[in-house]
């Protein structure tokens, strides 16, 4: 029996059948590889990510790994933030709480003054870029300005004291009765002025006959406050530590240490911020991890206001104060706000 | 600090910290020249806006040149040359000495050399840098951002369609005047 090709009704060996059998093994060869070749595109496109979604794909020794330091026991923190003020401003540098607990922002280019429920009462509008400022019982604003002091008096023409020359940074000021105490973190000393913007002495500056190894500024973040008893302590953020100096500028003592433990100060240079309690404690700013913590009046972590998770990733100059009511009152430089933290309930 | 690093350290801070800037501006100047010499008036390149940079790591791994073009630059003007450098030493690192161990650079492309008492200097290997970043955010979170990376134009192909351009997830590339072809921290830009 011959075979027959049925499609075409010739036999199945006939040359043309056998011919086209072999081009159609051909075709079906032709059509595997240019199946595979698609789909190889197909993985090759889909295995591909020119816009960056999947990530770098370096190993985990690439990967800058500091989650844990950015977790905050939560037994740790004893305050809760109960308000927000928006300053309005597009730059806050610091911030200083007066008489009747008003509160005074500078930023831009002016000082805000908002009451302590976060109503805007009024602007002092000023020439220049305010960095710091502070205010004295009388009412009197300080504002540091990058190179020297303006002072704002209330009802009295305004004081421009002298420049503290090229290389002065402006980052805080403090004021204590006759006493106005600038840190220049650019050259890295505190000035002790009188209230005519007189320099009567200068606290901070190395002095090997004094023990005093001198404030250790790599950027510029020096702060101080006023304590009890003619005590001035100074923020030595390049050796982590807060110093406690007379007014004449001999160091009485000093608390603090590097960890980016809880307990300690983070990162090259902090802290950043400080506040003096009544209770003779402390209420400290830093950056690199953003965190501000209570510490007692002999340098001992009691506890947390507001932990890293509390701020943007980044946030660099926290400034900080205190108000009649213990409410430690936060500027946060990245929300542009004032963040009011009161301190839990037992129960909370 | 080891006696090693005493004795190659140096006695001014201020020689090291203005003299060193001018080391890495004339070390980019001199790439910079060569493309000058290479380009034509109104030519662009491509170049990494440092503080838009978020160090995702993308720029190791997305180059069309392996090792990538993308390189970590020290800008020496901004640094504080902190003993405990975070762009440097691990997170918590065993000891505060160049042990490997201590090291944060995958590639150990970070060299170290005592200045005077407490500062440091520190310097980036090209050869070894595969431009990760990882530095660079050890350095802005903790330190003074001093790290950073940017386009080498000695070696980039200026491609017409940046492939790591494409993938940055924040933007951080733009077109810049051959001219001057690096965006620097600390400068204004
Ligand atoms: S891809 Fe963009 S964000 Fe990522 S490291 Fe490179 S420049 Fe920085
Ligand atoms: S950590 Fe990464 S970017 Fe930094 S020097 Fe090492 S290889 Fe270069
Ligand atoms: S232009 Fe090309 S060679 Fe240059 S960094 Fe981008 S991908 Fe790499």
């Amino acid at each position: 029996m011959r075979l027959m090709d049925k499609r075409r009704g010739i036999p199945a060996c006939h040359p043309i059948v056998t011919r086209l059998a072999g081009r159609s093994t051909t075709g079906v060869i032709i059509a595997v590889v240019i199946a595979a070749a698609v789909a190889a595109a197909v993985v090759v496109i889909l295995r591909s990510d020119p816009t960056g979604r999947g990530g770098s794909k370096l190993g985990e020794e690439f990967v800058y790994d500091d989650k844990e330091y950015r977790r905050t026991d939560p037994a740790l923190v004893n305050y809760k933030e109960v308000g927000r003020i928006e300053t309005g401003f597009q730059t806050v540098r610091g911030i200083a709480v007066g008489g009747d607990d008003g509160i005074y922002v500078a930023g831009d280019r002016a000082v805000a003054v908002f009451d302590r429920d976060g109503k805007d009462v009024r602007r002092i509008t000023l020439d220049d870029s305010p960095q710091c400022l502070a205010v004295a019982a009388n009412g009197a604003v300080y504002v540091g300005m990058i190179d020297h002091v303006e002072v704002c008096p209330p009802h009295r023409r305004r004081a421009k004291w002298d420049s503290l020359g090229e290389r002065a940074i402006v980052t805080s000021v403090a004021v204590s009765g006759g006493n106005v105490f600038v840190a220049d973190s650019g050259n890295s000393v505190v000035l002790r002025y009188d209230t005519s913007g007189k320099i009567i002495s200068r606290i901070g500056r190395a002095d090997k006959s004094k023990d005093i190894p001198g404030l250790l500024v790599r950027r510029p973040c020096v702060d101080v406050a006023v304590g009890g008893e003619g005590v001035l302590w100074v923020t030595n953020p390049g050796r982590w530590r807060v110093e406690a100096y007379s007014f004449d500028g001999d160091l009485k003592s000093h608390w603090g240490r590097q960890s980016e433990n809880i307990e300690g100060f983070c990162g090259c240079c902090n802290p950043t911020a400080l506040v003096a309690l009544p209770d003779g404690g402390f209420v400290t700013g830093e950056k690199g991890l953003p965190r501000v913590k209570v510490y007692d009046d002999c340098g001992l972590f009691k506890s947390v206001v507001a932990g890293p998770e509390a701020f943007a990733k980044g946030t660099v100059g926290l400034d900080l104060a205190v108000d009649s009511q213990g409410r430690i009152i936060v500027l946060d430089p990245v929300a542009k706000a004032v963040r009011v933290f009161a301190k839990k309930k037992d129960n909370q | 600090m080891s006696e090693q690093e005493k004795q190659d350290g140096l006695t001014r801070r201020e020689f090291i910290r203005n003299g060193a800037r001018g080391a890495m501006l004339v070390g980019l100047g001199a790439a910079a020249g060569g493309l000058i010499a290479r380009s034509r008036s109104g030519d662009t390149v491509w170049q990494i806006d440092p503080d838009k940079c978020i160090a995702c790591g993308n720029c190791a791994t997305y180059c069309v040149l392996k090792p990538s073009a993308v390189k970590c630059v020290h800008a020496f003007g901004v640094c504080g040359y902190c003993e405990l450098c975070f762009g440097f030493f691990d997170l918590q690192p065993a000891g505060i000495d160049a042990g490997a161990e201590n090291q944060l650079c995958p590639t150990g492309a970070i060299r170290r050399r005592f200045v005077e008492e407490p500062y440091y200097e520190y310097k980036i290997d090209e050869r070894l840098c595969i431009g990760c970043g990882k530095c660079v955010e050890g350095c802005s979170t903790f330190g003074n951002s001093a790290l950073f990376l940017q386009v080498r134009h000695d070696r980039c192909l200026n491609c017409n369609e940046c492939a790591i351009a494409a993938a940055c997830p924040a933007d951080a590339f733009r077109r810049v005047p051959a001219e001057r072809p690096y965006l620097l921290k600390g400068d204004k830009h």
